[in-house]
């Protein structure tokens, strides 16, 4: 036995000795289980643990809403979310509404569907959840139809009850010419959302100003794409062309 | 004495020894690579880690070192061992904070694994402000951030 550990030995046996005469006089616990210490959660652990939030259900709605809720928590546990969730582009996944305006998957496609309510003129776009085609779904973004003399727009918002152009939930709209072949998309910029982006946007974003997130209103309408339909030779639209 | 006999004192940060086969003590990657850089004392310091919660992670390396040694069978043996992870690990808020703590330090993959699990399968379909309190978690957003935070948990939790 080493020289070291016979004093470990000894030193253990004393505290043994004191830990014995402590739980008999009904010590109080130790401070780990009087306290609530997880705020000091070290990073790597609390990444460990988004990890696997990240990872439910195969990453699929509806129990990737808890990934939405644990960005939400606070600014160091948003960070690591932001960093654990990819963008669409690469993760082919829709995690926050600002995915919706990012680049979708190179390789494949996601699969949606639209409810449409004639009485209403309103329309409500979902995220495909089975590969059936049954109303299971993730709601995404709804439209509402604005005739006008000359073309109609569809107020885009992420929410299905608020479709006021005003509203934060505002995400753009889309124009139609009078004949329903050709369709421009207007970027609503939503500013605010560009603080969901993660930290790589943050990043390149240095002048920021999360003053002017706080504005209620649009701070403009930019038109982002064009759809055309061109006619076949029925007189039937045929495939779009998309030209953004 | 064989290799497989020899006992290994393991000493908590209040000074408890807790004796255990090396078998036992090598769950503990810590303790194994001390082992293997020639520490040759039969008892080990832990003390970043206390009583309560060391007898907890020696319970559970105990476990399965016994199911790992068990041959054949090996089906039923598995099903035994998620059964008794999934009660280990049913345990209060911090209790599971310290169990994730010393898993990580003595580098208990497996406990450290289930022990990130649980508390993944806690969040579950919790809104950011069920988080923060179970978490004791104070919200640092400005109020501008904050209504981004609102927006964004409105939508997710749209059906």
């Amino acid at each position: 036995m080493t020289l070291r550990s016979l004093i470990l030995e000894m030193r253990s046996r004393s505290h043994r000795v004191v830990h014995d005469l402590a739980s008999a006089a009904d010590s109080t616990p130790p401070a780990s289980s009087e306290t609530n210490r997880w705020s000091d959660i070290p990073e790597e652990l609390l990444r460990e643990i988004l990890i696997r939030v990240e990872a439910a259900d195969g990453g699929n709605w509806p129990s990737r809403r808890s990934v939405v809720a644990c960005a939400g928590v606070c600014r160091g546990w948003r960070l690591l979310m932001n960093e654990t969730v990819g963008v669409p582009e690469i993760s082919s996944k829709l995690t926050f509404p600002i995915s919706l305006k990012q680049p979708g998957p190179r390789e494949s496609l996601i699969q949606c569907f639209i409810k449409r309510n004639r009485a209403t003129q309103s329309y409500h776009l979902y995220l495909g959840l089975t590969n059936s085609l049954t109303d299971e779904g993730k709601f995404l973004l709804a439209a509402s139809k604005l005739k006008h003399t000359t073309c109609t727009d569809y107020i885009v918002s992420l929410r299905s009850d608020d479709m006021s152009r005003r509203s934060q939930a505002y995400v753009g709209k889309v124009r139609s010419n009078f004949l329903g072949t050709k369709f421009t998309v207007f970027d609503g910029n939503m500013l605010p959302s560009s603080t969901s982006t993660g930290p790589a946007r943050l990043r390149k974003n240095r002048s920021y100003n999360p003053a002017k997130a706080s504005a209620k209103v649009p701070l403009g309408s930019f038109p982002v794409s064009h759809i055309t339909y061109e006619l076949n030779v029925l007189g039937s639209r045929d495939q779009g062309r998309c030209n953004a | 004495m064989s290799e497989s006999n020899k006992k290994i004192s393991l000493i908590s940060s209040e000074g408890e020894a807790f004796e255990v086969s090396e078998a036992v003590a090598r769950e503990f990657e810590i303790v194994a690579h001390m082992l293997e850089d020639g520490c040759s004392g039969s008892s080990i310091p832990i003390t970043t880690v206390d009583s309560n919660i060391l007898g907890k992670v020696i319970e559970y390396c105990t476990k399965h070192v016994e199911v790992g040694n068990v041959e054949g069978n090996s089906e039923k043996a598995e099903k035994d061992l998620e059964e008794f992870d999934k009660r280990f690990i049913a345990v209060e808020m911090n209790t599971l904070f310290s169990l994730i703590l010393a898993a990580n330090y003595l580098n208990v993959k497996g406990l450290l694994n289930i022990g990130c699990q649980k508390v993944a399968d806690t969040i579950k379909d919790m809104k950011p402000e069920e988080v923060r309190s179970i978490f004791n978690i104070e919200n640092d957003y400005t109020p501008a951030e904050e209504e981004v935070v609102r927006k964004e948990n409105e939508w997710a939790f749209q059906p």
